[in-house]
Formats: C-alpha cells, sequence, structure tokens
C-alpha cells in the first residue's frame, strides 16, 4: 500500500484524472481508484470529500444533486474548465518526477 | 437504515465544522455503502456498522471539514459577528469600571458589586450553557438570585437620608463617588421647602433655571434646604460648573474618579482579565478553539481591522448603558429598583450579544454551504 503522504499528494491528481473520464460522485470515485490500484491506494472514505469541497471552492470542479436509481439524492462531480488546466499541469509534473525516476533507476544496479 | 443513518447524522451535526449539505453527503455515501456490503452477504445492522467505520472516525471528520468549511476568509456574517464582540467587549469593560467605585466602599458593598458583576457579566456563560441543556429554568432562578442579592444599591439615598447626612459633607461626598448612579430622591425648595422638579427654582439669591448642562451630565435640578444639588450626576467637570453658576460652589464637592486609587498592577491583572472573559466569550459563541482561529482570518486585510475596531464605537452609542446615563439619565426614575434593573438590563444586553456572536459565528463560518448545493 502507498503511503498516507503519498496518497495525500496525489488525491487531486487521480480525482481530476477520473473526472475527465466523465462526471461521478464521491463513492464512485473512491470504489474507481481501489480497484484501478489494485487495492495499492486506499482514500479515507469520509476524509475525500473535503478535498472535493476544497477542488470546487478552487474552481476545479462542479457538483449537481441529482436523484438516483434508487430514488436518494446523489451529488455528482464534474471537472471545469480550469480544472483540465489544472490536470494538464498535473500530468506534466507527475511525468516528469515519473522520467525522473525511471532514468535514474534505470542507471543504478539493483540491489537484489 | 434510515432511522440509523439519521441518528448517525444527528450526532455528527452537533459539531459546527458540518454543514446540512456535507451531512447529506457522507448520509448518501453510507446508503451506497451498505448496499454494496449488502450485497456481499452482510445483514444491514453488519453493513451499516462497518460502512460507518469506514467514513471515518467522527474527530477526524471534524478536522478535515474544519479545514475546508471555516478557511472563511471576507464574509458579512463574520465582520459583524466582530461588531458585536467589540460591544460585547466594551460592555464588560464598562461593567467592571462601574465596579471598580465600589474598591473604595466598604466590604458589604463590595460583596454586592462582586455579586453585580457576576450577574452582568456571567449571564451569557450561565444561559447559553444552561440553553444548551435545555435547562433554561435554571438561568432565570440564578438571575433572580443575583438580582436579589444586589438589591440594595450601596448609591442610592432617598431624600431623608440625604438630608439627614447633609450636614456631614465628608458623609456625602463617599456616597457621590460614583460616576453616574448617584440618585437622590426628590429635593425641596430651598426657600419654600416645598418639593421642587426640574425647572425654575426660586431660592434666596434668586429664581433659578436648572437644566441638562450637556449631553452626559444629568442634573435632575433639585436642591435641598441648603442648596445641594440633588439628581443623577454624570460629570464632574461639568457640575462643578453648573453649580458653580447657580449656587455656592464651596458647598459642592464630588470625586467622581471611578478609577481612583486602582494601582497600575491591578489595571493590568484587570486589563488580562477582561481580556480573558472576551475571549472566552467569543470561544463560548464560536464553540471550538479552532472555529475561533478561523475567525481570526478575517482581520487579514488591514482595512476590514481598521472597520471593526471603529464601527463598535458608533454602535455603542445605540446602547442602553449609554443611552440610560447619556441621554435619558435625566428621566431615570429615582428609585433603587432602577439601578437594579439596570443590572439586569446590563445582564440581559450581554446575553443579547453573545447569542447574536453565536448565531453569526454559525452563519459565517458556514457561509460556504450554499456553494456545494
Amino acid at each position: 500500500m502507498l503511503s498516507k503522504e503519498l496518497v495525500a499528494a496525489s488525491t487531486t491528481t487521480l480525482v481530476l484524472s477520473i473526472l475527465s473520464e466523465g462526471e461521478n460522485y464521491g463513492y464512485a470515485l473512491i470504489q474507481r481508484v481501489r480497484e484501478m490500484s489494485g487495492g495499492e491506494v486506499r482514500w479515507s472514505e469520509g476524509m475525500l470529500y473535503p478535498v472535493l469541497h476544497w477542488m470546487e471552492r478552487e474552481g476545479l470542479i462542479e457538483s449537481e444533486w441529482r436523484e438516483a436509481e434508487n430514488g436518494h439524492r446523489r451529488k455528482y462531480y464534474r471537472l471545469r474548465q480550469k480544472g483540465q488546466k489544472a490536470l494538464h499541469t498535473e500530468k506534466e509534473q507527475w511525468m516528469a518526477v515519473h522520467n525522473l525516476l525511471t532514468k535514474l533507476w534505470k542507471t543504478q544496479p539493483h540491489l537484489t | 437504515l434510515n432511522e440509523a443513518i439519521r441518528r448517525w447524522q444527528e450526532n455528527l451535526g452537533a459539531s459546527p465544522a458540518f454543514g446540512r449539505d456535507n451531512l447529506e453527503e457522507l448520509a448518501s455515501h453510507l446508503r451506497a455503502s451498505v448496499g454494496r456490503l449488502k450485497a456481499t452477504g452482510l445483514s444491514e445492522e453488519e453493513a451499516f456498522v462497518i460502512a460507518a467505520r469506514r467514513i471515518g472516525e467522527q474527530g477526524a471528520l471534524e478536522r478535515e471539514y474544519a479545514k475546508v468549511n471555516w478557511a472563511v476568509g471576507w464574509s458579512w456574517a463574520m465582520f459583524l459577528f466582530w461588531i458585536v464582540a467589540g460591544i460585547y467587549l466594551i460592555q464588560v469593560v464598562s461593567s467592571v469600571v462601574l465596579g471598580l467605585n465600589a474598591m473604595e466602599q466598604s466590604a458589604e458593598e463590595r460583596g454586592e458589586w462582586v455579586v453585580r458583576l457576576v450577574t452582568i457579566n456571567g449571564s451569557p456563560f450561565l444561559f447559553t450553557q444552561s440553553a444548551k441543556q435545555r435547562g433554561e429554568w435554571v438561568v432565570r432562578q440564578r438571575l433572580m438570585a443575583g438580582r436579589t442579592a444586589g438589591m440594595r444599591s450601596p448609591q442610592v439615598m432617598n431624600y431623608e437620608e440625604f438630608t439627614n447626612q447633609a450636614g456631614s459633607r465628608l458623609e456625602v461626598n463617599r456616597h457621590l463617588n460614583a460616576e453616574y448612579t448617584v440618585i437622590i430622591g426628590q429635593a425641596t425648595n430651598p426657600a419654600s421647602g416645598s418639593i421642587v422638579t426640574p425647572g425654575k427654582i426660586s431660592t434666596p439669591e434668586g429664581n433659578i433655571t436648572v437644566t441638562v448642562a450637556r449631553r452626559g451630565l444629568s442634573v435632575g435640578g433639585n436642591t435641598n434646604r441648603e442648596g445641594w444639588i440633588a439628581g443623577p450626576f454624570r460629570n464632574r467637570s461639568g457640575l462643578q460648573r453648573l453649580v458653580g453658576s447657580v449656587v455656592n460652589p464651596a458647598q459642592v464637592w464630588i470625586d467622581s474618579n471611578s478609577l481612583h486609587g486602582v494601582p497600575w498592577l491591578s489595571a493590568l491583572e484587570l486589563s488580562m482579565l477582561l481580556v480573558a472573559v472576551f475571549i472566552m466569550g467569543a470561544r463560548l459563541a464560536i464553540g471550538s478553539w479552532r472555529g475561533f482561529g478561523a475567525c481570526l482570518r478575517i482581520f487579514e486585510h488591514p482595512v476590514r481591522i481598521a472597520l471593526v475596531l471603529a464601527l463598535p464605537g458608533l454602535l455603542l452609542t445605540l446602547l442602553p448603558d449609554f443611552m440610560s446615563t447619556g441621554i435619558w439619565g435625566p428621566f431615570l426614575p429615582h428609585s433603587a429598583p432602577a439601578l437594579d434593573s439596570y443590572v439586569a438590563g446590563q445582564a440581559a444586553v450581554n446575553v443579547v450579544l453573545v447569542l447574536g456572536m453565536v448565531l453569526l459565528a454559525r452563519r459565517g463560518l458556514r457561509k460556504k454551504e450554499g456553494a456545494y448545493s
């Protein structure tokens, strides 16, 4: 499992990435991350919402209450234009780190 | 399940960190989680317990939501909150300064003032705490007890007492040693001995028209047989001026300095006490220290600081304290119960101020709620 710090640092990027596929609600976002990471990335469920609210306040995403199939209301989030730009920047930065680490680890001998 | 979720929501909702919208979203999450767990074969109860645990411990949730919901910055509600808080601070200060008059008085009189100060400044705490426990009768009982204990005001003399003591100037001066609560009852025309009211008075030196010299100086316009001015006094220099123009100035001497004889160390201790009372009041209104810290963010902008500091002073003129002494002084009833209703009135004003702070703090801290829906 990833460390808490790394999970926290990647949360915004992950939310932006999932929402770039289409609108979604909180519980589904958590499930999607869990499934796609094979359980490596686990968000504390209730803690995601304050992050979503912060992102909404920053203008990265927007939300809308809608009625689900079971009759209960759900809050759906979707990306805004500012969020798309932020995702672009985040991608570049994460890729830069990824490329750097890849280069570093390729030039060093394996310890095993 | 609905009942369990409702109770769970109520439990979370006790904290001001969560808005209605937040609670609804968390409940929606809980339902989805319970549904998924039930599909794996768990009973509804088991599914709820696990889902509630997964969503997070209340304290941790509260901390995270508070970070987002309380990053308030500017809001009108928060701005008004600090205005009301400023007025509350002035109320605390003025009531304590008033009580300092009792420092040079007898132990019994000092005791009475302690009861008054506790009634005035402690009532918001009693009220808010008791209201939380749905025990408003406790407040009524305690307020009544405080008021009864402080019923006999040391500054009040009736006409008989006043005339009896008039021969001893020192004794009368001691009773006049208050800023604006000296109230002496009916007086007589020195020439005729009849009871007079403010207006024209006939004296051996000629007719005198007694009026309020200026705002802040409230002279009832009565004199006793020896030519003493009687009535509610406000200002030493103003009174001397008035007395000098109408009566023999050598006959009247009033020491009205409220802070006379207070050592500097006591003043420092008093200031610290006042600030502590104020901070506790603000903390009580907001509901948590974290929220109190969040409210301070409004002061990030210097213009806002200036406005918040200036407006309480302007609004102060609307308070009963100022109006009763500065504007309505001449019309105050000259009786002991009037002073005790002053104490009760100040206590009520403080309760209203703290309740206003509660409402404004909650509104200010939750101002972002609407943006989520």
